[in-house]
């Protein structure tokens, strides 16, 4: 078997950048969310949704090449937190990209979140 | 390892060479790491395979929930043992298809305090996979998948 490059370091597999736009916050994920990203997406997601505010949190995965069960149970606890705390998750997912879609689809569970299908629409 | 020597009918041939114990091999620590470099490894094995992409990212997509699993609930989380996956690709009638290992020696049983994601996490594999059995055994556990046949 031939030697492996040096493994992907985290934040190479994972960037998440949040952003207010308008009365949104935006958190944009790329790259790959698994058991050891995961956590940073949480993090994200929840210091999002607990901005002073009454507007929309937008998760933006349309950059995003591997969900696993990890994510999805990331996205499920936000969507929880934020109907505690009376705001929108809004989920941008790019229905091209059957790494995404698959999984959310799969467990059902893009029928409990808010899904769009690009951040513009999100944001209307 | 020896070549095979070429031959006629009544000359004798050396011995086949041993074969490696799977096509794809990992055998890591179980740590949340692990999960990517073992991903990595089974895009690049089936890449070189010329596998159908989104076939790949299918069996990706299992067996990372399968060493999910380990990373999270084999071991103790003071001691992290290994997890193993070994791969094959197997050409059937009807094209080829992955068999893939993903073994711990896990004797911990955790509470089970996080059951929604657990039973995503083995929907998936159940979706994505054509067949899918877990062997629990008091020295461990072994999860065999077998994905769908992917053409050539």
């Amino acid at each position: 078997m031939s030697s492996d490059p040096a493994e992907p370091r985290l934040d190479e597999l994972l960037t998440v950048e949040s952003a207010r736009v308008g009365s949104s916050v935006v958190v944009a994920v790329k790259g790959e969310i698994d058991i050891a990203t995961g956590p940073r997406l949480r993090a994200a997601l929840a210091e999002a949704l607990d901005e002073p505010g009454s507007g929309p949190v937008v998760v933006d995965l349309s950059k995003v090449t591997f969900l696993g069960s990890t994510g999805v149970a990331v996205l499920v606890d936000a969507d929880w937190q934020a109907n505690q705390r009376k705001r929108d998750l809004r989920v941008v997912v790019d229905r091209e990209r059957p790494a995404v879609v698959r999984p959310l689809e799969s467990t059902g569970i893009d029928r409990l979140l808010s899904t769009y299908g690009d951040l513009q629409s999100a944001l209307g | 390892m020896a070549e095979p020597s070429t031959h006629e009918d009544d000359r004798p041939v050396s011995d086949p060479p041993t074969p490696p114990p799977a096509d794809v091999m990992a055998a890591l620590p179980a740590v949340p790491e692990s999960a990517s470099v073992v991903r990595q490894r089974l895009r690049r094995w089936m890449g070189d395979l010329g596998w159908p992409a989104d076939a790949r990212e299918d069996v990706v997509m299992a067996v990372n929930e399968a060493v999910a699993n380990v990373i999270e609930h084999a071991y103790p989380p003071a001691a992290p043992g290994q997890v193993r996956v070994y791969g094959w690709a197997v050409t059937r009638n009807d094209g080829r298809t992955a068999v893939v290992t993903v073994t711990d020696d896990g004797r911990w049983r955790p509470e089970r305090r996080d059951r929604a994601n657990r039973g995503r996490g083995l929907l998936l594999m159940d979706v994505l996979m054509a067949q899918l059995m877990i062997e629990p055994t008091d020295r461990g556990t072994s999860v065999i998948m077998v994905s769908p046949a992917a053409g050539p």
